[in-house]
């Protein structure tokens, strides 16, 4: 009888304690791969740097699609359509809030992360490969180092202070909540990365594909150039210009032909005028297909772009300025044609919208030096670099102003209309207008108040003109998902 | 089996022991969907910034409703706003405003909607406060900091709290409705004097000084003032100079009177601020039938600045500083100019429906060559299938010598009662003088299959409308026209407009009379008649006239190089 009862007793009490919610057997952590397999050899850190570059392409919001949004929404040569999404057109009225997910950031810190797992974790794995070399690693850690500055850069200018992680967050024991750094702390750290970078970077992967799609000294030249123009560092600028002009392994591609440059450039990608762009291909492609083309696309040229941006020849129409209509517009019904053409009249089908999203262009050099050397006072040199791009362009008469070099306001102007209309919808209109207008403590705020009264609807006019008298309205608000996960981080000012 | 028992029971209790040890922790389960409090909660738990705002709600007698479900906006005054507001009237406490005071401030900061602030516009808010008065928002920036400013009396200080059954903008001052009328508000401001007297003289001033509550379309009005130095620029420097040049009669109260016209053009219905005038092109004034255009240009606002007949007619300014001025019935803008409703004799309009502003634009194209447009490229022109884009057709003739249109041009419409082909389109017509016209719908005769002239084939009966008034007779894009002389056709509706006038398939066919009741833009849209069945693709538009009736109708003709020929 005992018996019988101590059995019952023993399997109750084995049943019991095996329906428990403690899981005994599970030793494997659950919130990653272990780093232990990971980070054992040269190919897996090579196959991290790759994954950084990838996590450009995609996304929940792809980063193109960001930087694209970021760059021309809030400036005017985009206007909404009947299918433009309602956080585009607030974007667009100046009618921002937080919860608008055009600010939200998450993927570019995604990729700053990856960066940082690779600062991190490369350098063990040299004790584990001996065939992985320190002047290798050095190489992988200039080009993650760069890629994290470029997202930082584009941080910094679209929501001013902004946290700044360096560290990897590599398990759920990781996640820390970090308050903001002040742009000027973000801007500090990208110059000290891309310093460290330069040396060790490469000049060239011996493959065209490679040199124009991953991190080679010329980006880094190239960024640096651009955040100490938008530091107003002119002459450090004008040295990192330099740098890549006298390489000479960059020029203009020829523009007698309009198809034949359009397609070089932009179609086909990676041309020699390149220097950086993201490699969007058939297993990748971009998002701009939705968002330009014809039916229901979502943003459209404003009609100001063919108007007075590049100007039409009614005596003789086949006179025209090569980047207007067949290149950055399709003029016949607005559409923005950049990343959507074919050639200057057929459009991509959905499955071959695979333009590259280019970063930095040769082009862009002699307009950041340009724009350098008119603020040293060097303004007749500036208008020599200008008409340099303009006469490959074929651009037409009725928009060469013809300032006068020493007159400082005007050289700018012209080479920040140039700037317009070199790189239409290349996501960088809206900080070209923002560096102009805070330089010299926001001289040229006229700059930005004269394009928000033509952008937004009538009805609106008056109040996003004020709104842009506020510097803190420049910057995008902190999204709200991110409020409230980081109790550290304070709403940036005018957005609370 | 007695002594079994405890050996039983310690079995039970090591098992309820382990068992216990071993159970899942309990999961707290929340069983409300939302923590969010209603608007009344919300000011009572935040005393700190809104006790005195949730006192008067309480004296109010409104802090029911404002704690149960609905949907609504409410401005919250904070302490310190109330504290400047009773010091104001000279009052130490919340306790001594009666509960009338109560009731209407509460009125006035809340409207019956959730408004966050992305509808702030430069305007008014899409709807009155319950208090019955529009509140205006706008912008204002101080020391380089920009923020929401309501009625131009409050800054929002914290925007869009979200409350259970609305939204709440906390503001530093509490909002005081307008107390003077419209005509107050001309009347205490001595830059107005000369049109005061017109307003008196007139009787409008007492129009403009009463609260209309029996007809609602007349519960807000808006007024177009004149200063004095307005009139000064145009050569009237008192009253009597303004009643001499209009006053025609000598009674400037009569309807008839020139004066009693000039001030009615001065008065649109409907509270209308500088945000509602420029988001509009034009906008009916109490002058019955007499419209104001208006457009914005560059930051300027701008009355009447329209082109006519080829010329441009400079507009008239609204001074922003010293407009958007709410009264309790409307709302008092300033005109920097003189203006008056401008008389004009009916005049023809030979529309080219093949040239719009946006083929001006394309060089390479416009009469150059052909080009199909897409839906929503065109500004005035309107189809039915926005999905299949391609179904305007802008044709360039070039040379061919069995289309002579006017320029070598016109437009391909593919026009069907059923099927895919376009039920309708709809064009916006070029500025028309008030008057009675005769409309003629100019075409180039073509067949989709079957001869010209045949019986069979296609058929393609169209029903014109002029806003949005179906017109007598339709008009056939198939049926060339009858050889006739002119008087012959005149009396049969067809005409030959181009010129040379021989070929029978350029047609004009009357389509009937229209009564154009404002000198403005309007609409014409050609719809297919069912008998028209699947239609066809070859209705060739060219133009589209409207002469006056008293004037000759068969003349002029148009050449192909777009000259107009008397003979």
């Amino acid at each position: 009888m005992l018996q019988r009862i101590m059995i019952r007793f023993t399997l109750l009490v084995a049943v019991l304690a095996t329906v428990s919610c403690k899981k005994w057997l599970d030793l494997k952590p659950q919130d990653g791969i272990t780093g232990a397999e990971f980070w054992k050899t040269k190919e897996q850190v090579q196959a991290a740097v790759v994954g950084c570059y990838s996590s450009l392409l995609g996304g929940t919001k792809p980063v193109a699609e960001l930087f694209f949004l970021w760059g021309e929404l809030r400036a005017d040569m985009v206007t909404s359509t009947t299918s433009t999404t309602n956080e585009q057109v607030d974007v667009i009225n100046v009618n921002i809030l937080s919860t608008n997910s055009i600010c939200n950031w998450r993927p570019i810190y995604q990729t700053i992360n990856y960066c940082n797992t690779v600062i991190d974790f490369a350098p063990g794995v040299i004790q584990k490969d001996p065939t992985f070399t320190q002047d290798a690693l050095n190489k992988y850690l200039a080009e993650v180092k760069t890629i994290r500055a470029m997202m930082y850069f584009y941080l910094a200018r679209t929501f001013g202070d902004v946290p700044l992680k360096l560290t990897a967050t590599s398990s759920d024991q990781e996640i820390v909540q970090i308050a903001k750094s002040t742009q000027q702390q973000i801007l500090t750290q990208v110059i000290k990365d891309l310093s460290e970078a330069e040396p060790d970077a490469l000049l060239t992967y011996g493959n065209r594909d490679y040199d124009k799609g991953r991190i080679t000294k010329y980006t880094i030249n190239a960024l640096q150039a651009d955040v100490y123009l938008w530091m107003d560092k002119y002459d450090e600028c004008v040295a990192a210009c330099d740098k890549i002009i006298q390489s000479n392994k960059f020029g203009l591609i020829d523009g007698t032909s309009q198809n034949a440059w359009y397609s070089t450039l932009y179609v086909n990608g990676n041309s020699n005028e390149s220097i950086f762009e993201f490699q969007f291909d058939q297993q990748k492609l971009n998002s701009f297909y939705t968002i330009m083309t014809t039916s229901r696309r979502q943003l459209q040229a404003s009609s100001v772009v063919m108007d007075e941006m590049y100007a039409v020849d009614f005596i003789v129409p086949e006179n025209k300025d090569i980047r207007g209509d067949g290149v950055s517009v399709r003029s016949t019904d607005n559409t923005i044609w950049k990343f959507v053409g074919l050639n200057t009249s057929n459009s991509r089908p959905q499955e071959q919208s695979s333009a590259h999203w280019p970063i930095y262009r040769y082009a862009d050099i002699f307009l950041m030096k340009a724009e350098a050397l008119n603020q040293k006072g060097q303004g007749a040199d500036a208008l020599g670099l200008v008409y340099a791009i303009r006469n490959r362009a074929h651009a037409l008469t009725q928009t060469d102003d013809n300032p006068d070099p020493n007159d400082k306001v005007a050289v700018g102007d012209f080479v920040l209309k140039e700037r317009a209309r070199e790189f239409a919808y290349e996501g960088k209109r809206w900080f070209d207008v923002l560096r102009n207008a805070k330089r010299n403590n926001y001289e040229r705020l006229g700059l930005l108040l004269g394009m928000v009264a033509s952008t937004v609807p009538p009805d609106r006019q008056q109040s996003a003109i004020i709104k842009f008298r506020d510097k803190n309205c420049h910057y995008l608000p902190i999204y709200a998902y991110e409020l409230q996960t980081d109790k550290l981080l304070i709403q940036n000012p005018f957005y609370n | 089996m007695k002594k079994m028992l405890p050996i039983y029971a310690f079995c039970l209790l090591i098992a309820a022991v382990v068992f216990i040890g071993n159970s899942c922790k309990k999961v707290e389960i929340v069983q409300s969907t939302t923590g969010v409090v209603n608007i009344y909660q919300y000011l009572k738990n935040h005393p700190d910034q809104f006790s005195m705002a949730a006192k008067i709600v309480e004296k109010s007698g409104f802090d029911g409703f404002l704690n149960a479900y609905g949907s609504y906006t409410m401005f919250a005054p904070t302490n310190t706003a109330v504290t400047t507001y009773l010091a104001e009237l000279s009052k130490t406490s919340v306790d001594q405003i009666t509960e009338a005071e109560a009731k209407d401030i509460v009125k006035f900061h809340l409207l019956e909607d959730t408004l966050t602030t992305a509808s702030f516009k430069d305007g008014k808010l899409p709807l009155a406060t319950m208090f019955g008065q529009f509140l205006i928002t706008s912008i204002s920036n101080t020391g380089g900091t920009s923020s929401f400013n309501i009625n131009r009396q409050a800054l929002v200080v914290q925007g869009n709290i979200l409350a259970g059954n609305g939204f709440i903008h906390a503001i530093d001052h509490v909002l005081r409705p307008a107390t003077k009328t419209v005509a107050e508000l001309v009347a205490a401001d001595p830059n107005y004097s000369i049109f005061k007297q017109a307003l008196v003289e007139t009787g409008f001033y007492d129009t403009l000084n009463t609260i209309n509550t029996t007809d609602p379309s007349r519960r807000y009005l808006t007024l177009l003032a004149e200063t004095n130095q307005a009139l000064l620029d145009s050569g009237m420097a008192d009253f009597a100079a303004l009643k001499a040049k209009y006053s025609h009669t000598g009674n400037p109260a009569g309807a008839l009177d020139s004066l009693h016209i000039y001030v009615a053009y001065h008065i649109i219905p409907d509270a209308k601020y500088l945000a509602d005038i420029v988001s509009a092109s034009s906008h009916i004034s109490l002058q019955p039938l007499e419209v104001l255009a208006s457009k914005l240009d560059g930051e300027r606002v701008l009355i009447n600045d329209i082109d006519f007949n080829g010329t441009h007619e400079n507009g008239v300014e609204l001074d922003r500083p010293n407009s958007d001025i709410s009264a309790t019935n409307g709302v008092l803008h300033q005109a920097k100019a003189h203006f008056a409703p401008k008389v004009r004799v009916p005049t023809a309009v030979y529309w080219d429906v093949a040239d719009f502003p946006e083929i001006r634009k394309l060089p390479a194209i416009f009469r150059r060559t052909s080009y199909t447009f897409a839906a929503g490229t065109v500004a005035d022109i309107t189809w039915e299938k926005t999905d299949s884009p391609n179904d305007l057709n802008y044709q360039y003739t070039g040379t061919a010598t069995n289309f002579f249109v006017n320029y070598n041009d016109y437009l391909k419409l593919r026009v069907g009662a059923t099927g895919a082909r376009n039920f309708w389109y709809q064009f916006k017509t070029p500025l028309i003088v008030k008057g009675k016209y005769k409309v003629w719908v100019c075409y180039r005769a073509q067949k989709g299959s079957g001869s010209l002239g045949a019986p069979g084939g296609s058929y393609n009966p169209v029903q014109v409308s002029f806003d949005g008034q179906p017109l007598q007779r339709p008009v056939t894009f198939t049926d060339p026209r009858p050889v006739l002389s002119d008087g012959e056709l005149d009396a049969l509706g067809w005409k030959r407009y181009t010129s040379p006038a021989t070929n029978d398939y350029m047609v004009g066919k009357y389509v009937g009379i229209i009564d154009v009741t404002t000198t403005d833009r309007h609409f014409v849209r050609l719809a297919s008649l069912p008998t028209a069945g699947t239609g066809q693709d070859v209705n060739n538009l060219d133009m589209i006239h409207f002469i006056p009736v008293d004037q000759v109708q068969y003349l002029p003709r148009f050449q192909r190089d777009g000259v107009q020929v008397f003979f």
